[in-house]
């Protein structure tokens, strides 16, 4: 959610004591402010976290320079998600979870979530995922991304991520005949 | 990352950026959610993906695309080409017998000593079994999931051993780093029971499930654990089970093949909060189903109890109504 402030304000640095709101106020590149529940921000943010405890969080809108008001708006529109989200039927099961399979798979909502993202608006939001220390996000990014990649050609795999050939012929099939044990033929 | 390293950071707004390929560090992030053949194939994409595999958070290794004994090697080459000797996390899955054998055990164990996080071994070969596997002398994986047999009809549990260990070195050998075990379709061997807890005794979560001993049903099975919190237990079919776990608070135990005697020490039954799966046939007087009002008496201060109970007609479950009041969250489920 923007929250809607006077630009000149916006600009001060001045800090106010934040410990008693319930929310910080997160400001993207572009100068947009965004407002997001202080305890989702530090559950999910280690970064975000460390600036809630360490008190460099500015009432005016904590400057985030690396991150721009569209990637900004997702992280924010996530973690307002994530606070809301009802436990999906693997967390009350009848089984202890372990930590041993590479990732909990996305959550249906979170599926939805990464999908309705354009190719720039998922890598802008990993980059954000990943500056913001949110483990979570960036894993449910970079598997979207993942599933875009699986069972490709790395012809196929150019075109989507628009990802220039830099190889020469030669060194393309050295490549590939390195290789030879990651290709098969069924 | 601290707040005051923000400012130091390249500034980028979508707005002038030339989106041209994949930002590199999420790369390995990336590459740990692909199968390894398809980690490794993405070397062919451009310079910059060229060893980005090689740092991938995860390894997948599966026999789908390996036919006959082709999985061996192909199982070396990503190891040896793998980057770093520290594999943050491995997973590995096994669906034709033809895969297994002697080869692929000890390519395991060597796999195993290099991961400092997760390894999740699964064989899904209907009869195969991984047999017997040693597992080796150190271990650093924090978290470690065995699957060893892959069930059907007339097969075998994989044999399970820890290392013999000898000389004064052997004495302190332990899994220090490893909080979370599950082992499934997994035959203990001799002594594994009884020194589980010694070998690893910082675990968080233990789960045993279909898990038998070597030396017949009267195998000892010692859970001495000072930092367990939870434990699940499914068609354990140990004799003798004796629990000391002072921090316990989830005890999930299915199935009907109840252990002859459960034992409690140090008061560990206090701090369960939560007991779930238990499913019986009571009359009392028969000794399984005697274990499991054993268990449910020793869980009376749980606040979350989940069972379901076959009562016939001529017993009388006097006990149900002395030991289960404390609990705010019970669901029975009682046949009679």
């Amino acid at each position: 959610m923007e929250v809607d402030k006077g630009k000149g304000e916006a600009e001060e640095t001045r800090k106010v004591a934040e410990a008693d709101r319930d929310t910080v106020t997160l400001k993207s590149s572009d100068g947009k402010l965004f407002e997001v529940s202080k305890e989702a921000a530090a559950r999910l943010s280690t970064v975000l976290a460390g600036m809630i405890a360490g008190g460099s969080i500015d009432d005016n809108g904590t400057d985030l320079k690396q991150i721009g008001s569209e990637a900004l708006e997702n992280v924010v529109d996530y973690c307002n998600k994530h606070a809301n989200s009802i436990p999906s039927a693997a967390l009350i099961s009848s089984s202890i979870s372990f930590n041993t399979a590479p990732f909990k798979e996305p959550e249906e909502w979170e599926r939805k979530f990464v999908d309705r993202l354009s190719h720039d608006a998922l890598f802008d939001l990993v980059e954000a995922a990943n500056f913001l220390g949110m483990e979570r996000l960036l894993d449910v990014t970079c598997h979207k991304i993942s599933e875009m990649m699986k069972g490709k050609s790395p012809d196929q795999i150019r075109e989507v991520f628009n990802i220039k050939n830099d190889y020469t012929k030669e060194e393309l099939e050295e490549i590939r005949q390195e290789l030879a044990w990651a290709f098969y033929d069924d | 990352m601290a707040a005051g390293n923000l400012a130091h950071l390249p500034v980028c707004s979508s707005d002038h950026r030339i989106r041209d390929d994949l930002p590199e560090d999420i790369f390995e992030h990336v590459l740990a959610f692909l199968p390894a053949e398809d980690a490794a194939r993405s070397s062919l994409l451009s310079k910059r993906w060229r060893n980005a595999w090689t740092r991938a958070r995860a390894l997948n290794l599966s026999d789908e695309h390996h036919h006959g004994r082709r999985f061996l090697p192909f199982a070396r080459a990503v190891l040896a080409r793998y980057g770093s000797p520290e594999i943050p996390s491995l997973n590995v899955v096994i669906g034709r017998e033809s895969s297994l054998g002697p080869g692929t055990v000890a390519w395991l164990r060597g796999a195993m000593e290099r991961v400092v996080g997760s390894v999740s071994v699964t064989v899904t070969a209907p009869g195969g079994a991984l047999d017997p596997l040693v597992l080796p002398p150190r271990l650093r994986a924090v978290s470690i999931s065995l699957t060893l047999s892959g069930g059907g009809t007339g097969s075998k549990h994989g044999r399970l051993a820890f290392p013999s260990v000898s000389g004064a070195a052997g004495a302190t050998s332990s899994y220090d780093a490893l909080e979370e075990l599950s082992l499934s379709r997994v035959q203990l061997q001799e002594r594994v029971g009884a020194s589980l807890s010694s070998w690893c005794p910082r675990l968080r979560k233990l789960r045993l499930r279909k898990v038998s001993g070597g030396g017949g049903p009267t195998w000892p099975l010692v859970v001495r654990m000072e930092q367990l919190e939870e434990l699940e237990m499914d068609e354990v079919n140990s004799a003798v089970v004796e629990i000391s776990t002072p921090r316990l608070e989830t005890l999930i135990w299915h199935g009907g093949g109840f252990t002859k005697l459960i034992s409690f020490l140090a008061g560990s039954q206090r701090s369960i909060r939560r007991l779930d799966g238990l499913c019986f046939y009571l009359p009392a007087k028969e000794s399984r189903s005697f274990t499991a009002v054993r268990l449910l008496e020793v869980c009376s201060e749980a606040n979350e109890i989940s069972a379901r109970i076959d009562i016939p007609e001529h017993c009388s479950p006097s006990w149900l109504s002395r030991e289960v009041p404390k609990a705010t969250a019970i669901a029975f489920v009682v046949l009679l």
